[in-house]
Parts: C-alpha cells; structure tokens; sequence
C-alpha cells in the first residue's frame, strides 16, 4: 500500500528534479547573469539599456520577428491545404501513410544537412536558378542566399510539417456532421469552411501556429547557413555572445529579450484564438 | 393534397450492395411520413438521398415538380434533424438557431428574431445564450428541431432523432412532434425502426427491408393487411401460419385438417396466413366454441403475464401459437398441459407467396 502511495511522489520529484536541473537552474544562471556585472556580481540593468537603447537591435528585433511571423504565416497558407487534402481528400490509406512519413522523415535528419542542403539549391548556380533560367522564366539568377526570402524558404521547409501534423489531427476530429448541417441549413461549401470547420480547427491552428513561430523566431541554424553572414537574427546575436565574445552577461540579457518578446507574442496569439467566431 | 415530394426509380449500390432497389415513392404537402424498417434496409440512404449528402446512381428525386437529384444539400429546400443533433459547438443556442437564415442572407437583428422565434415553438427560449455542450439530450434535441424548422422548409427530415433519449421523454417528444408538425403544416419524414413509435406518429408508414419498400399505408392498413411475410412479422407480434388453396377453392391451415371458409379469388396456391395474437381465443374446458369460431389443439409451451395482458404461448402440431388474453392467466393455463384455442377466419389475413 504504501509502495504505491509513494509512486507517484516519486516520480512527480524525478521530473521535478530533472526540470529544476536541467530547465530552471540555467534559466536562473542566464536570468542572473543578464541583470549583473563584474566577478562581484553587482546588480545593473546595463545590458538591458545597452540592448534596448541601440537602433541595431531594434532592427535585428524586427527581422527576426518578420521571418518568425512570415514563416508562421507561409506555412499556414501552405499547410492547411496539405492538412486538407491528406485528411480530406486521399481516401487511399496507403498514399495518406506515405504521404505523412515523407513528411516526417526529414525531421529525423539534422537541421544543419537540410540547410546546407538548401544553400546548394539556392545558389547562384543552383538548381532552382538553374530551372528558372533554363524555362525562361529570368533572365539573371535570383539571389536567394544572404536574403530573407531565402531564409524564409529554408524555415517554412523545416517547419511546414507542424503545421500539417497540428491542422490535420484537428480537422480529422470535426465531425463530417456538422459540415452536412451547415449544407443543410443552405450554407455553401465557402461559408460552411468560414462559419464551421476553420472556427472549429482554431485550436490546432493556433497550437501549431505558436509551435512554429517558437521555433522561427529562436531558430539559429537555418538563418545562420542562409544569411551568407549578411543578415542576423537574435539568436545569431546571442550566439556570437556566447561563443566568441565570451560577454554572458550581455548574452544573457539579449535571450531574456528574445524569451519575452517570443511570450508576448504568444500571448496575443492565444488572445485572437480566444474570441470565437460569432457572426449570427 | 398535391404531391411534394416524388421519388422515382431510385437505385443505389455501396459495392455489391444494393441499398436502395428501384424506389418509388410519393409524398404530399404536409404529410408525416415514416419511414421503417431494421437495420441496413436502406431507410437512412434514402433520407440522405433526399437530403442531397448522397447521390442515388439512378433514378429522380424531384420536389415541388422540380427534379432536385444532381443539386448540393444547400440548394435544397429542405432541412435535416440529424441523429446526433449535430449542433455546433462553438455557436450558442441562439447562433445555432440563427445559422440558417443567416446563411439565406437574412439580416443579423432579423436572423435573431426568427431565430428566438423557432427557439418559441420547442420551448427554449430561455436558453439562448447556453452552449449545446451543457445541455441535456431532450435540450439538445430541440435546438436541433428549432434550428432546422427556422427556415421554414417545405420538407423536414429527421434521422432517428429520437433514438438517443429515455423512453418517457422519448413518448412526450413523439406526441410533440406530431403537434408540432401539425401546427407547421410542414411535411415531415421520419426515419426509425422502432415500429411502435412508427404507429403513433405516422400519417403514412413506409415499411422497407433489404433496400426494397415492402408496403406504404396508415398504421391500421400496415397491421391489419400487411402485404408480406416480412411487415406481419415486423410489425406487431403475428403468428405466420402456413396456408395451401386446392384448384377448387379450398384453403387449409398447417395447424388444422378442415379447410377454412374464405372468400379470397385468385390466390396463389401457397402462403402464410396472419392471425394476431389478440384474435387467438383461450377457450375454457367447459364452454363449446362460438358459431364461426374455428376450434384448435394445442400444448402449453409457456404463459407470460405482464400485467395488463398475457400471453400463452403453445405447439399446435410442431407450429407455435401464441394468444394474448387480457388480465392476468387462468389458473389451469400451465406449461405442459393441453389448450384448447380458438379463432375466427375473418381475422385471417391470407398471404400468397409464389413458389
């Protein structure tokens, strides 16, 4: 009896423990150090004036959130069709099956193989210049590495299946009853999308939207191989801190910032998915 | 009455399953029409035939004389009590209610006034502002009952909209319905498979098996003269007793070495006749059966008493016979021993069956 009362306890204090260790006690370390200064730890906010204070790192700030928000926005607009269709459309079990390990199988390689795989692709002579040349669709190759179109290929292809995965359990659990319902009540397959099913796949996208704009925005392989050193993003910034800098202190204050700004985004996110869609 | 609804030679397959066999079927304005039959014998594909959620492989379905067979659900004007209600569960009971004009382009105050309206007539007014998901299944069930009579349709289907509540609310929503159908003057169909629910509500019963409509008529027509082995067997308790007509006119019971005295012209030669268990006589030991009363054998099998009625059921060379008698059972009535039965042979309804 008292084995089994004592179970759960323990196992409650196990993931404590390793939550502490390896997730809280590193948060404090960075939280600590971006608020202090010098071997003596002397409290200032320096770090935090020093990065708010500085028009370059509003900047980086704003792209940084741009290519988070595009990339959410992109796969969105791509993966909710794909959610669709392979929900909706693919009545063939087996191509569904395919269809879903195609597109969770590159999450099992590394990021770094994918993006470089991408540099290839998007060079000057790479193969998407190539095709559009060789169609005659340009005339001069596009220059897609050190631009924030090309990191936003690169991101919305590693990122698109969370969206796909998250919009599609979603619609698979709407009820096929509630769409016939609304065609029954004279609603055209436009409005019933509208007024039905996107109100009521709302909580799979805004999870899913919230999963990849997490990652867009704290992302560092991706945006660092296709910049070509031209553009930074913020965990760029940290990441020279970090690295070679060797200035934890202003490292630390600069993750705290991406921390609270990623939140606050959240956070409005999850206000707009609060309001439902009552149009009667 | 003029015709609203007109099916014709509709047909469809699932595979090698045929769940609609040439249908035919004509429904007029105002009609309470219900359509039964068990499980898989087509009455549900017929209703999302009608519905537009399915498209039959043949055949027309055309109402108010226009053929509607290759429209969507939404150009339909017709609405849809679905088994499950399916309710929206993100809209409120007023916005649920609402959908439907809305979607026909009515304004928003107005949607809401037609909308509270239609919540008046099932009595729900009260709850507008409530989300379906806290509400209980009776609840339920008018919502979707307001919701789809908002629009004021020609023709209302509802799918085993019943199924789904308790016995007692279940009898209070048939009556209501029945009221509330009347009031609309809306035609009504039905679709259950639970017959006696059929008989209280029904104008018209069209009873179908196996994809195929085995008989349409009122509730007395269906009990008293059913045209196949399958609705005296479906509907009410019948004893199916084997029957064989000579070329003279003769006609003799498995269970009795007399003919009987009918007067039925052009019957086939075999069949099954339908004695209801209420017109199957317990006759005392003592007293001689009635003039006309056609006197049988039998042995006890079991006697069931539920109160109001019981029931005696017994072998009659090989074939069982079971008597309702009203009240509760005679003392000497027991498993095993001898009875005495009897029946009058207008209460038999012959059934030619070709060989």
């Amino acid at each position: 009896m008292k084995r089994t009362a004592l179970a759960p306890w323990l196992m409650l204090f196990a993931a404590l423990a390793f939550f502490t260790a390896f997730f809280l006690a590193p948060f404090a370390v960075v939280i600590v150090a971006s608020l202090t200064q010098g071997a003596d730890q002397t409290f200032t906010l320096d770090h935090y004036i020093r990065v708010l204070g500085d028009q370059y790192h509003w900047d980086v700030i704003l792209v940084t959130f741009r290519i988070a928000a595009l990339t959410t926005l992109i796969s969105l607009l791509l993966g909710y069709p794909l959610a669709w269709y392979l929900v909706r459309v693919v009545k063939w079990r087996a191509w569904r099956r395919a269809c879903v390990i195609l597109l969770v199988v590159p999450m099992f390689t590394s990021n770094i193989v994918r993006s470089f795989g991408w540099m290839v692709l998007l060079g000057r002579k790479g193969l998407v210049n190539q095709s559009l040349l060789e169609t005659g669709l340009i005339d001069t190759p596009i220059r897609f590495l050190g631009t924030e179109l090309g990191i936003l290929i690169g991101m919305v292809y590693i990122l698109l299946p969370f969206i796909v995965l998250a919009a599609g359990n979603a619609l698979a659990q709407v009820d096929p009853a509630f769409e016939q319902a609304s065609g029954d009540l004279g609603a055209s397959p436009r409005a019933t999308f509208f007024h039905v099913v996107l109100p009521l796949t709302m909580p799979g996208i805004i999870s899913g939207s919230i999963m990849v704009f997490t990652l867009a925005a704290s992302a560092y392989v991706t945006p660092a191989l296709l910049s070509g050193g031209r553009i930074s993003v913020l965990s760029m910034l940290i990441f020279q801190q970090y690295s070679s800098v060797f200035d934890f202190n202003y490292g630390g204050a600069l993750s705290v910032v991406l921390l609270i700004f990623t939140l606050v985004m959240v956070g409005l996110a999850g206000r707009v998915g609060n309001i439902r869609g009552n149009n009667p | 009455m003029s015709v609203l609804l007109s099916i014709d030679s509709v047909c469809k397959h699932f595979g090698s399953f045929q769940a609609l066999d040439n249908i035919h079927l004509d429904i007029e304005q105002g009609e309470f029409i219900v359509l039964l039959g068990p499980s898989g014998c087509g009455k549900t594909t017929l209703l999302r035939s009608i519905a537009g959620f399915m498209q039959p492989d043949s055949g027309t379905i055309a109402i108010d004389g226009e053929d509607v067979s290759r429209l969507p659900p939404y150009r339909r004007p017709l609405n849809t009590v679905f088994q499950n209600y399916a309710l929206f569960p993100h809209m409120t009971v007023l916005e649920n209610v609402a959908y439907g004009p809305r979607r026909q382009g009515v304004n928003r105050s107005e949607s809401r006034l037609k909308a509270r309206e239609a919540l008046a007539m099932v009595g729900l007014e009260a709850l507008e502002d409530r989300y379906p998901r806290g509400m209980s299944g009776g609840q339920q069930q008018r919502v979707a009952l307001a919701r789809a009579i908002v629009n004021r349709p020609k023709l209302l289907l509802l799918d085993e909209p019943l199924s789904a509540l308790d016995m007692k609310l279940r009898k209070r929503m048939q009556l209501e319905l029945k009221h509330l159908q009347a009031k609309l003057g809306i035609a009504f169909i039905f679709v259950t498979h639970d017959q006696e629910e059929a008989m209280t509500i029904a104008d018209r019963i069209v009873v179908m098996n196996a994809g195929r409509i085995e008989q349409v008529g009122n509730s007395s027509e269906i009990y008293s003269k059913p045209a196949s082995r399958f609705v005296a067997d479906f509907i009410g308790e019948a004893n199916l007793i084997g029957y064989q007509a000579s070329d003279s006119g003769e006609i003799r019971l498995a269970i009795r070495q007399e003919p009987i005295s009918r007067t039925e012209k052009n019957l086939l030669p075999r069949g099954v006749a339908v004695l209801r268990p209420e017109h199957v006589l317990v006759l005392d030991a003592s007293t001689p059966a009635t003039a006309g009363c056609h006197e049988i054998h039998g042995t006890v099998t079991d006697v069931v008493s539920v109160g109001s009625h019981t029931l005696v059921h017994s072998l009659i060379d090989g074939q069982p016979i079971v008597a309702r008698t009203m009240g509760l059972p005679r003392a000497d009535l027991i498993a095993g021993k001898s009875v005495r039965l009897g029946f009058n042979p207008e209460h038999l309804h012959l059934i030619g069956e070709p060989v």
